[in-house]
């Protein structure tokens, strides 16, 4: 039972690290980042590249994932949403739709439909004991995330780029006419929400031991979920959202007959959320 | 290229052309934005599929069957509209394609993962109906449905949705009852949706839940937005235009999805009001079927 | 008469007291702490043009959002030709008579001027599902239509998105579509705006047209001699409540009201 719960923790580390991306931009620019998808499996394959040309060490892959989709996160910023933005919304939606299905095609040129292996070295803590085995992996992957969101947590709250962002995020063009220069805070944002997704699908490559061109598919669908649970513009929402989401995934389909699918869960629950209670657990 | 292809992919135009046209009036005039027509579109096919095979109704009697049920799921699934606003909506949207997904995959009632096969090929006066005879057919209830968008574009009714879909204080403000519209929008798209849901049921022989994704969904809502949100010559051009593009790149089979996708996003960029949407690169390209007033976008006299 | 008033002509459609329309008892509207509107008794006579002022934030706009609708209020009573509207929502009280603009001009911008006033004018329909299959071009009703846009001389653009129109052109519109409705009360928030003094000159002349059809007014307006001149009867606002009422030279020369404004306008409106 406790196993259970540590791999659905583990799930939802996954779910928290691409939601948070989501929210962060929502907040800014009320965009639905659709594209954002395309940033977890980039970094997926990123990092397998680095682990068949560079180096066996997962940090590298790990750091790479992260900086290449970062970059690619704010160029698609600068060239698809940028002008855009004061296009009525489904604009920006169908923008980033359409790069989605576009990139899940390009992986699946570059690299094949079937899916690689993921085999990095690496030491890390891990647990065995008779009641509970976390492995290194699990470890790896719990340990990022709360580091993660502790630091993001520390930067919007307490330091001056935070209070820039959190200003941009009330009120845009009063953050202008205030001298906060908004395209430097929206890359800015642009490129740690990517830079987390990418991690993102480095660890759960690695978790999974499996890189594929659809992999950031249901992940992504996922994070939407979690965006809305946890309440927009509410980062600690979406990590606690993220957990409870694949919480609940893995306790109902113990329940006895709960017959509905797991996927279908989620959505469902999505869905009552935004009709009763739309602010999500902790949203503005 | 044979004669028989031809036919088989105008019959699938004519059908998402119809789709089209439903989703215009709940996206175009009441600008409902829904990401979830490929969810409308499974339990027209669903339904009409069942209704043929467990059942052993006809097509004809299955059909307007098929639709009346559309239509009431279609206003349950419209009642979230009522409580939640613009971005919110879309995310709802977004999780009936997967709810719709997951109960048609995993009850056996409708044929689970594996599906439902084996759909007849319909009959007419007792001789079964041939690729040509279908699209016939397909065709004349793609007339039936233009004839119907135009009827309802010189309504009360659209006027009140376009109303409702720009500025719902001041509609309020004028006698509309914007929640009630919104209804009539989910039920009258629902109806569109399930009728193209049906045929194509038949059509294409078999469903599986894998078929009505999420990736459907944005299909449907890009042929509407970009052939011209709120226009009914926008929504048969996008449906048409889009789903023909991808078989003239066919000759690019593995580049196919690439080519489209980044397409869908350039062309979105340039033209957000669609191609024959106000403004379009297409705008006033098209005959005029009816005078003017009857039609909200592409009229503008001044320069 | 331009406006078809039917009901009126008909006699009283319902019981009606020394000629009050609209009756507000202890109205309040709250956002969190903030008392926007904080037990508000107010009457309109029929055919009266009631001019509501106050400093910025005395809650006017507020107090008109709770007669039209779009706001219910957390308190009081609101009675419209007898019926008690309190709870009633917007689109309700539209179809009973009440029409308004909006300080912030909503025109249908993808709409023509003309399906503007269509709309307008097809106000007690809205809602029936018969709405649903009826032309709404027949002779007609695009002949009153063509009326409204002449009265307020729109003609010239009457097949131009309304988007296309200048602020001038888009109070009008604003105007002849709430008057499309058919109305027996009209609520004006802050219609002259961003006029200049010709078009304010129009402006008030319409208002006492529309009140000579038999429509009674409330108008809430920042330009002092535009409200004061166009008048019968005037209530001051200051922070939620009221704190004057009268004739406009009463009013002008009230002193708390003059304390309130911080200024000696009153002394220029003495009649």
């Amino acid at each position: 039972m406790l196993q259970l719960l540590v791999d659905a923790f583990v799930l939802g580390c996954s779910y928290a690290l691409m939601a948070v991306g989501l929210n962060m931009v929502y907040g800014l620019l009320r965009i639905i980042h659709v594209a954002h998808a395309a940033l977890y499996t980039l970094g997926a394959y990123v990092g397998l590249y680095c682990l068949y040309h560079l180096s066996q060490s997962l940090w590298l892959s790990l750091t790479l994932g992260a900086v290449f989709p970062a970059l690619v996160g704010a160029l698609m910023y600068r060239i698809i949403y940028s002008p855009v933005l004061s296009a009525p919304r489904y604009v920006a939606l169908i923008a980033g739709a359409g790069v989605f299905i576009a990139s899940q095609e390009f992986y699946r040129l570059i690299a094949g439909p079937y899916p690689y292996p993921f085999n990095a070295q690496f030491k890390f803590l891990s647990i065995s004991s008779s009641h509970l085995n976390v492995t290194e992996t699990q470890m790896l992957i719990i340990t990022f995330m709360m580091c993660a969101f502790l630091c993001l947590y520390l930067i919007i709250n307490n330091t001056n780029l935070g209070l820039m962002w959190r200003a941009c995020t009330q009120d845009m063009e009063l953050a202008a006419s205030s001298g906060i220069n908004i395209n430097l805070i929206i890359a800015i944002n642009f490129i740690i929400g990517s830079a987390l997704a990418g991690s993102a699908g480095v660890l759960m490559a690695l978790y999974r031991n499996s890189v594929f061109p659809t992999m950031g598919a249901m992940v992504s669908y996922k994070a939407f979920v979690v965006v809305v649970l946890g309440g927009f513009g509410s980062i600690p929402g979406a990590a606690i959202a993220g957990i409870l989401l694949a919480l609940a995934e893995s306790l109902l389909g113990m329940v006895p007959f709960f017959n509905l699918p797991r996927d279908a869960i989620a959505f469902l629950v999505m869905v009552l959320v935004l009709m009763f209670k739309p602010k999500g657990l902790f949203g503005r | 290229m044979t004669f028989g292809y031809i036919l088989s992919i105008c019959t699938f135009a004519s059908i998402y052309a119809i789709l089209i046209l439903g989703l215009n009036i709940l996206t175009g005039y009441t600008k409902q934005v829904s990401l979830g027509h490929a969810a409308f579109f499974a339990i027209g096919a669903y339904a009409q599929a069942l209704l043929v095979t467990k059942a052993g109704l006809t097509f004809w009697s299955a059909l307007p069957l098929s639709i009346v049920l559309s239509m009431a799921i279609g206003i349950v699934m419209g009642l979230p509209s009522l409580r939640v606003s613009d971005d919110f909506l879309v995310l709802t949207t977004i999780g009936l394609n997967f709810i719709v997904m997951g109960i048609t995959e995993y009850f056996d009632f409708f044929g689970g993962a594996m599906g439902i096969i084996g759909i007849n090929v319909p009959s007419f006066m007792g001789h079964p109906l041939g690729t040509t005879g279908y699209f016939v057919v397909t065709l004349i209830f793609l007339m039936l449905a233009i004839y119907i968008s135009y009827f309802f574009s010189k309504t009360w009714g659209r006027l009140a949705m376009e109303a409702t879909g720009e500025d719902e204080q001041a509609a309020q403000a004028l006698g509309i009852n914007t929640a009630l519209y919104k209804i009539y929008a989910f039920a009258l798209s629902s109806a569109f949706t399930g009728l193209a849901g049906a045929l194509w049921a038949h059509s294409i022989g078999s469903l599986f839940p894998r078929n009505f994704s999420f990736e459907m969904s944005v299909l449907f809502l890009s042929m509407l937005v970009f052939g011209g949100l709120g226009t009914i010559k926008g929504a048969i051009f996008g449906a048409f235009f889009l789903y023909l593009l991808p078989e003239c790149f066919r000759f690019i089979e593995s580049y196919r999805m690439l080519v489209y996708g980044a397409l869908l996003t350039v062309i979105v960029i340039l033209q957000p009001n669609g191609m024959l949407g106000r403004g379009g690169l297409l705008d006033g390209c098209f005959f005029k079927l009816k005078k003017r007033g009857t039609e909200t976008q592409g009229i503008s006299k001044m320069g | 008469m331009l406006l078809q008033t039917e009901e009126k002509r008909n006699g009283n459609p319902r019981n009606i007291e020394d000629g009050v329309i609209l009756s507000l008892r202890g109205v309040k509207k709250h956002f969190g702490g903030l008392k926007a509107v904080d037990g508000v008794d107010m009457t309109l006579n029929k055919t009266e043009i009631l001019g509501l002022i106050g400093p910025n934030g005395a809650g006017k706009t507020t107090l008109l959002n709770t007669i039209s609708g779009l706001l219910t209020p957390d308190g009081g009573e609101i009675t419209f030709r007898g019926i008690s509207i309190t709870s009633l929502p917007a689109f309700k009280r539209a179809k009973l008579g009440i029409a308004r603009t909006f300080q912030i001009a909503k025109p249908f911008g993808l709409l023509t001027v003309e399906e503007n006033i269509l709309i307008g004018l097809g106000c007690k329909l809205h809602g029936h599902i018969s709405s649903l299959f009826q032309n709404c071009r027949k002779q007609e009703i695009l002949q009153k239509a063509r009326d409204i846009i002449n009265m307020i001389g729109l003609y010239d653009c009457k097949d131009q998105p309304a988007s296309s129109l200048p602020i001038g052109l888009l109070r009008k519109l604003e105007i002849g579509r709430a008057l499309a409705t058919n109305p027996s009360l009209l609520l004006l928030d802050e219609p002259a705006a961003g006029l200049n003094n010709q078009e304010r000159n129009e402006l008030a002349g319409l208002v006492r047209t529309i009140r000579e059809e038999g429509i009674s007014i409330i108008l809430i307006e920042h330009s002092m001699s535009f409200v004061m001149n166009l008048s019968d009867r005037i209530v001051v606002l200051h922070r939620g409540r009221k704190i004057a009422e009268g004739s406009p030279s009463d009013v002008a020369n009230d002193p708390l009201v003059i304390e309130v404004y911080l200024g000696t306008k009153g002394g220029k409106y003495a009649s």
